[in-house]
């Protein structure tokens, strides 16, 4: 990002399986609790994977509304987050045009539930399928983004993402060009998915990339470690209010850190193997985009899904960013506790990032208590620990397809 | 005013018609006045709510045409209950 001062964060809004606000998410983070239960979605006795990291109690947020059981889970989880967010840095709902305000929102599939349900429909009659004439709307990839839009009164630019598991943290990253390039004043922006839907299921399973894990659910998720299972699929949604630091400090607004550089590239050779070359190059180009060197560096929140494929190459990858300090620099996968939330991950991480340099604590990466030998860095391993610096952090989201990011964070 | 078990039914219709709108007007969270549901035009019902409550409506009534249910001319006209009721009986009638 080059100039046109610092992006501001003023508000963080997150839906989670392991808690539907921030307060609760950080408090269970620092702890090491799992979000992963039993799938209670649907009967799951004829898949491998029986696990999943699923919110729970959304409709008794305060953000909640009543109409959102209309709409798909991935669009209500998104909106009441953004709520969230948005409540946080002062911006209250309204119908007046705000044309200088956005959404920037990612998401890896969008509205499958719904779209399973149009499928069973149809399956079951279909010469009289009888699909709801609002499945279109709520389906899209955009739902999310507009949702939002609208209930704030957002008319400024929105744009929708979807880049696998990249999505909201590239969302993220277009915001603050966005606002640096002077084309927008506020963007709430950020990642929601809710991939527990059947059909997707049996898919990602086919991919021989899930969790078989047949122990305590708390423990399924296991990244870095020897006995990793894979992957845990899980449902959940992460905003932030972004806006120009000049903004953020006319309107009083209190200013929890500053997204300080962001790059992002394609893996061209291979749609879902990443390229370690390829991810130390995102992590270079983020730092340069911020103006620092891995040295500044104080914390970082890795992509970390549980699978060897990814585990290795980001540290190795990691290794060769930060030389012979990258055993220094704690690393957190707070996947161990979430799931994969798949286009919201980025923005969970980058959310505990901000969290762990303001609060100065690194939220563990539990179930690590046999580590692959190939992972040999400081994953702040079952505990959480103290930061012992804690100015600038940075956030790894690497998506099928190939898309990398990186974002730097700068701590108040 | 047709026959008077004509009659009861279109009673029966419109309060069926009437707890479907109400359903709908509850989860959008619209205000609405109970006694004036049946005039549609003048309840704060959006586009798309009407085209939900207007499918709930062929689907609770299993009302068919080729087109899988009201046409698009038909649904111009409609203003209050008891013009889908109209339709309903129509449609019942022609089946």
């Amino acid at each position: 990002m080059s100039a046109g001062g610092r992006v501001a964060i003023t508000g963080l809004g997150v839906v989670s399986p392991v808690g539907n606000d921030i307060h609760s998410f950080w408090k269970n983070s620092v702890a090491g609790v799992s979000g992963i239960r039993l799938i209670k979605r649907f009967d799951s006795a004829n898949f491998g994977c029986k696990v999943a990291g699923q919110v729970e109690g959304l409709a008794e947020s305060p953000f909640y509304k009543k109409k959102y059981v209309k709409i798909d889970p991935c669009s209500a989880m998104g909106l009441v987050a953004a709520s969230q967010a948005l409540a946080q840095a002062g911006i209250e709902m309204g119908s007046e045009k705000r044309t200088r305000c956005g959404v920037y929102s990612g998401t890896g599939i969008g509205g499958v539930t719904i779209h399973e349900t149009a499928c069973l429909k149809y399956a079951a009659k279909p010469d009289d399928p009888r699909i709801s004439p609002l499945a279109i709307v709520r389906v899209m990839n955009n739902a999310g983004a507009s949702g939002i839009a609208m209930h704030f009164g957002f008319a400024g630019e929105s744009l929708t993402v979807s880049t696998a598991c990249a999505a909201g943290l590239q969302a993220l990253g277009e915001a603050c060009r966005s606002i640096r390039d002077g084309r927008a004043d506020l963007i709430v922006a950020g990642g929601s998915d809710a991939p527990l839907s059947r059909p997707l299921y049996s898919a990602w399973q086919s991919m021989r990339v899930m969790s078989a894990w047949e122990g305590d659910p708390a423990a399924a998720s296991r990244p870095f470690s020897a006995d990793r299972s894979g992957l845990v699929l899980a449902e959940g949604a992460a905003y932030v209010v972004l806006e120009s630091e000049a903004r953020a400090r006319s309107r009083g607004a209190e200013i929890l850190g500053f997204v300080g550089g962001y790059a992002s590239n394609t893996c061209h050779g291979h749609l879902t193997r990443p390229s370690m070359e390829h991810e130390i190059d995102v992590m270079g180009d983020a730092l340069k985009s911020a103006g620092i060197t891995p040295d500044d560096v104080d914390y970082i929140h890795a992509h970390g899904t549980g699978t060897e494929a990814n585990d290795v190459i980001e540290t190795d990858a990691i290794k060769v960013v930060f030389g012979e300090r990258a055993a220094d620099v704690p690393i957190t996968s707070g996947k161990s506790m979430l799931g994969h939330t798949l286009g919201a991950s980025g923005v969970f991480g980058l959310i505990s990032a901000l969290m762990s340099l303001n609060k100065g604590i690194a939220i563990p990466t539990i179930n690590l208590d046999n580590p692959d030998p190939k992972c040999d860095l400081n994953y702040v391993a079952n505990k959480a620990q103290p930061l012992s610096r804690s100015r600038t952090a940075i956030v790894n989201a690497f998506g099928f397809g190939g898309t990398n990011c990186t974002a730097v964070i700068r701590a108040c | 005013m047709g026959n008077p078990e004509q009659q009861l039914n279109r009673e029966e219709i419109k309060a069926k018609l009437r707890e479907i709108i109400k359903a709908q007007l509850e989860v959008d969270e619209v205000e609405y006045d109970e006694n004036n549901l049946d005039n549609l035009s003048e309840l704060e019902v959006d586009s798309l709510s009407f085209v939900e409550i207007i499918f709930d409506i062929e689907d609770k009534f299993d009302v068919k045409s080729a087109g899988g249910g009201f046409s698009d001319e038909q649904l111009k006209e409609i203003k209050t209950t008891d013009d889908i009721a109209d339709l309903i009986i129509a449609a019942k009638s022609a089946s």
